[in-house]
């Protein structure tokens, strides 16, 4: 089990607990994260220096729930908010500060579960 | 050089007699001839002395183009026209000779030589005629002579025409500034060259026969400015006069008696080496005064201005404290309630506690529209839109003002059109508060007992989709001339009992207007009124799903609905069942179901109001004429009236609460036609995992990401052995023709059809009596607290990222509640 773990507090420790019942099982979903996730984000950034916002959007709305299921709620929350934003604001420019910053932000937050995952394991 | 052979050597001796000719006519034509007839005359007669013509004439050409002879040494010709015209190659000649046998040009009756030369100008084109004898010796000294007085000739033309227009100039100038209302003022540098006009004259005090001269003039703008009133202003500006060639804007303001404000306008004019000074003087008494006045009427308004922007901002200073005084205890209530609707509730109780907080809610709207109008006032408020279910937007409007026009027996019914998109993306908090404002006014001015009608559609104006909203009323109608001022700020109806603030209608009309939409009232007095308003909004998908598409499961399906109701409330439904195999079947009283053969009913709805009460009768009607007790029998009430909590005790199978809605209907068909279970608001929250005991359902997981499919995959792993996961819509909808599924969890957005159209699809495929829960996963914000997804044929819905707990949830809740559910 995970209880005493101190784990960063950008994760929902209490999310983590709730969902997944063994240290086994959590490092399996971060593994699979991790395995996953960083070719996602490159695909982000690539669709960004391209201008191409429907690209950004559907992709960073399909990993919005992928960042919850690690324990990243309230990015996941600010994902879908950007989202939302991104798809009303016809003059939104996906190549915009808060559009890298978001972009900046996931790219950390995989570096966090990394550690996290080098910890537990 | 050579020379041809046919030309005759002219000797030197000629050639000086014929130059020394031509000095003698330039001398000869020296001096000014202060009229075209005399200089004409000297040209002609000097030429006639020294020349070897008989006689010489010139012709001008008059504007029809006719040649006439204007001036000849043989004044009998004068006045006589020539056979040629302007246009005629002779105007381009310098010199021609034409040997004539008939007196065309020489107006002789023998043979003669005639020479014509071509005079032009600047301003004129004319001929030079002469005349010779026959044998004259035309030799080419002779025509170099003839050209040189030509080019003479044309010379002193072209000088008198210069003096001429010059003198016409100066006549015009002069006439022009001495009758011009503006004292005009010149003088040159030299001094000599001064003018003043009549008016120059009387400003500066001169007599009209004074002759003037720059000294004068020099004295007459020392007297003059001295008579100013702003004599300092006037002589430190004529310190710039040093440094610049003008001023535009130099006002000279004479006390009495002049009593008059000129704008002096001074520009040094400066023609190569001519140089001079105009003063110019505007009088702008008239326009200073009109300033004046204007400057002091500009100052009244920006104070008013400024005065009436402080109590706005006081104003709304003020109505914003107080908004916020009474929205605070009212959020208290709101959230209380929505604490109490997340408890176990009966439908009754679900019903009422929803109705509290959509009131409440609806109480700080109001609240809000002083605060609005005020916004919209300073330009503050901006439409902002969002994706929404439509549906939902008018029922709630509804469930508002349900309680209000039952205390009336005012009956509110929405009627949907099946081309309304179900979900439509458009300012929905604004669009709300027209409607309740327009639902507000008709449940308030209608009588008693009667109904209030929201017909909604959708149609396309200038290629954009537009909502269209009517809220007819039965009222006593609106006047032709109040209809006009209804949409005016403060203005309301002359019936003193309205209440209100007067803005309402205002409002709406901004709103309307800032959403580019259109507004309007259709009344006649004692004839209820139809406030109506359209709105163009935008699809949220190219083919959007409309509310009729939500009917097409129900196209195949041989069945049949009774229903004891009104018309009014039959027409709300009654063109969903249009042209489909599902029949609705209306009458007013249970008795006539059985006066003519029918279809046998699948369920039957008893308007609890439309049998005035009398239900237990009602059913017995029913049973005693034939119908199964398995026929469920659904009682409509108001969940206020008695027979809605003893609907069980008179024999009925279920109830549906007043006001009527699409949704509730379209779920009373599902539970009774189709008897499949509509979900409940309340869930069970389930903390252990249900055993593994649903393997005899199979489960569809319809999710692209393939890192949420690993999820789910592990939590479904746990509760049963077969389950399937595809990642597209189309292989949904393929494994759906191969399997019989029992849930299926659809995520919304996928690559190629998205989550509700293959939900669509895969509810076409299957009877309706074996249709699949289908429960929605999405990380759509705008689907999360909305019935939306239900109204798109979804069972339920889970938000993205979902607990482990939920997943399971759902999975207890349907497939193990269906395995113990008795079909």
């Amino acid at each position: 089990m995970f209880e005493t773990h101190q784990f960063n507090t950008i994760l929902d420790k209490e999310f983590l607990l709730e969902n997944y019942d063994t240290l086994e099982y959590l490092l399996e979903v971060f593994g699979d994260f991790l395995a996953l996730m960083p070719e996602e984000v490159e695909e982000i950034k690539a669709a960004q220096a391209e201008n191409d916002k429907d690209k950004v959007v559907r992709k960073i709305h399909a990993i919005s729930s992928a960042v919850g299921f690690v324990g990243g709620i309230d990015l996941s929350d600010r994902m879908k908010k950007f989202e939302v934003k991104a798809k009303n604001d016809p003059d939104f420019d996906i190549a915009n500060e808060e559009s890298q910053a978001i972009v900046n932000e996931i790219d950390a937050f995989i570096g966090i579960i990394q550690q996290e995952y080098n910890q537990l394991s | 050089m050579s020379f041809q052979s046919n030309i005759p050597m002219i000797d030197t001796d000629e050639q000086t007699i014929w130059s020394n000719k031509y000095v003698r006519f330039f001398k000869s034509t020296i001096g000014i001839h202060n009229t075209i007839d005399n200089m004409m005359g000297v040209l002609l007669q000097s030429l006639k002395k020294l020349d070897i013509a008989e006689k010489i004439y010139y012709v001008h050409f008059l504007p029809s183009g006719v040649a006439e002879i204007a001036y000849s040494t043989d004044a009998s010709l004068v006045g006589l026209k020539i056979p040629f015209s302007k246009s005629h190659d002779l105007t381009e000649n310098t010199f021609r000779l034409i040997e004539e046998d008939i007196a065309l040009f020489s107006f002789e009756k023998t043979a003669r030589k005639v020479i014509v030369q071509a005079i032009k100008t600047d301003h004129t084109t004319g001929l030079l005629v002469k005349v010779c004898a026959e044998d004259a010796n035309i030799h080419t000294a002779y025509r170099y002579f003839s050209l040189l007085c030509k080019i003479r000739f044309e010379e002193i033309v072209s000088t008198y025409q210069t003096t001429t227009d010059l003198t016409e100039l100066n006549i015009r100038f002069e006439s022009i500034l001495s009758k011009s209302p503006i004292p005009i003022v010149f003088v040159d540098e030299s001094a000599n060259g001064v003018f003043m006009n009549t008016k120059a004259y009387d400003l500066f005090g001169f007599s009209s026969d004074e002759p003037i001269n720059s000294q004068k003039i020099a004295e007459g703008f020392s007297n003059l400015i001295t008579k100013l009133q702003n004599k300092e202003e006037v002589q430190a500006k004529m310190q710039e006069l040093m440094f610049s060639n003008s001023i535009d804007r130099w006002r000279w303001k004479f006390g009495a008696p002049i009593n008059r404000t000129y704008n002096v306008i001074t520009q040094l004019i400066h023609v190569n080496r001519y140089t001079g000074r105009i003063w110019i003087f505007e009088d702008v008494t008239i326009e200073e005064q009109v300033e004046e006045r204007l400057q002091v009427i500009n100052h009244q308004l920006i104070h008013l201005a400024e005065k009436e922007r402080r109590d706005n901002v006081m104003k709304t200073t003020f109505l914003a404290n107080m908004s916020h005084e009474i929205r605070t205890p009212m959020n208290g209530v709101i959230g209380a309630v929505s604490l109490l609707e997340n408890t176990v509730l009966s439908n009754e109780q679900f019903e009422l506690v929803n109705i509290i907080k959509k009131s409440g809610e609806s109480l700080i709207s109001l609240i809000n529209d002083i605060l609005d109008y005020s916004k919209i006032e300073a330009g503050e408020l901006t439409i902002q839109p969002e994706v929404f279910s439509s549906v939902e937007l008018f029922d709630d409007c509804v469930d508002v003002f349900y309680a209000t026009a039952l205390e009336k027996s005012i009956q509110l019914r929405v009627m949907l059109n099946p081309n309304v998109p179900v979900y439509i993306r458009a300012d929905r908090n604004r669009l709300r508060q027209i409607i309740l404002n327009f639902v507000s006014n008709a449940v308030k001015f209608s009588p008693n007992g009667s109904w209030v009608t929201i017909k909604v559609s959708a149609r396309n104006i200038d290629g954009k989709p537009t909502l269209s909203c009517k809220v007819i009323d039965q009222g006593k109608g609106i006047d032709a001339n109040e209809q006009e001022l209804i949409f005016d700020r403060f203005k309301q109806l002359t019936n003193k009992h309205s209440g209100g603030t007067g803005l309402g209608l205002a409002i709406c009309k901004r709103l309307t207007e800032m959403m580019d939409g259109i507004i309007g009232v259709k009344s006649k007095l004692h004839e209820g009124a139809e406030f109506f308003f359209e709105v163009p909004f935008e699809n949220t998908d190219s083919k959007p799903i409309l509310l009729g598409d939500l009917f097409i499961k129900y196209a195949n399906t041989e069945a049949c609905i009774w229903t004891v109701d009104s018309q009014q409330a039959v027409e709300t439904f009654e063109q969903y069942f249009k042209d489909k195999k599902l029949e609705l079947v209306a009458f007013g009283s249970p008795e006539k179901f059985f006066e003519s053969p029918q279809n046998s009913p699948s369920m039957i709805l008893v308007d609890s109001m439309q049998v005035k009460g009398e239900l237990e009768k009602a059913i017995r009607v029913f049973r005693e004429n034939g119908v199964s007790e398995q026929v469920p029998i659904v009682v409509m009430s108001y969940s206020h009236e008695k027979e809605a909590k003893e609907y069980a005790r008179l024999g009925y199978s279920d109830m549906m609460i007043k006001p009527l809605k699409l949704k509730n209907v379209m779920k009373m068909v599902e539970k009774w036609v189709f008897k499949t279970v509509v979900q409940q608001t309340v869930q069970k929250q389930e903390e252990n995992k249900p055993e593994k005991i649903l393997n005899d359902h199979r489960v569809l997981v319809v999710e692209d990401n393939e890192f949420n499919q690993k999820i789910l995959k592990r939590i479904l792993e746990g509760v049963m052995d077969e389950f399937d996961i595809v990642d597209t819509g189309e292989k949904a909808v393929v494994e759906a023709r191969k399997k019989k599924y029992d849930l299926i969890f659809m995520d919304i957005q996928l690559p190629g059809i998205n989550g509700i159209m293959t939900s669509k699809l895969i509810r076409e495929t299957y009877q309706d009596t074996d249709q699949p829960f289908i429960i929605a996963l999405t990380a759509d914000v705008f689907l999360k607290d909305s019935s939306a997804l239900e109204e798109a044929g979804f069972d339920d819905y889970l938000p993205k990222p979902y607990r482990q707990k939920e997943i399971l949830g759902k999975i207890e809740n349907y497939l193990q509640r269906q395995s113990h559910m008795v079909l």
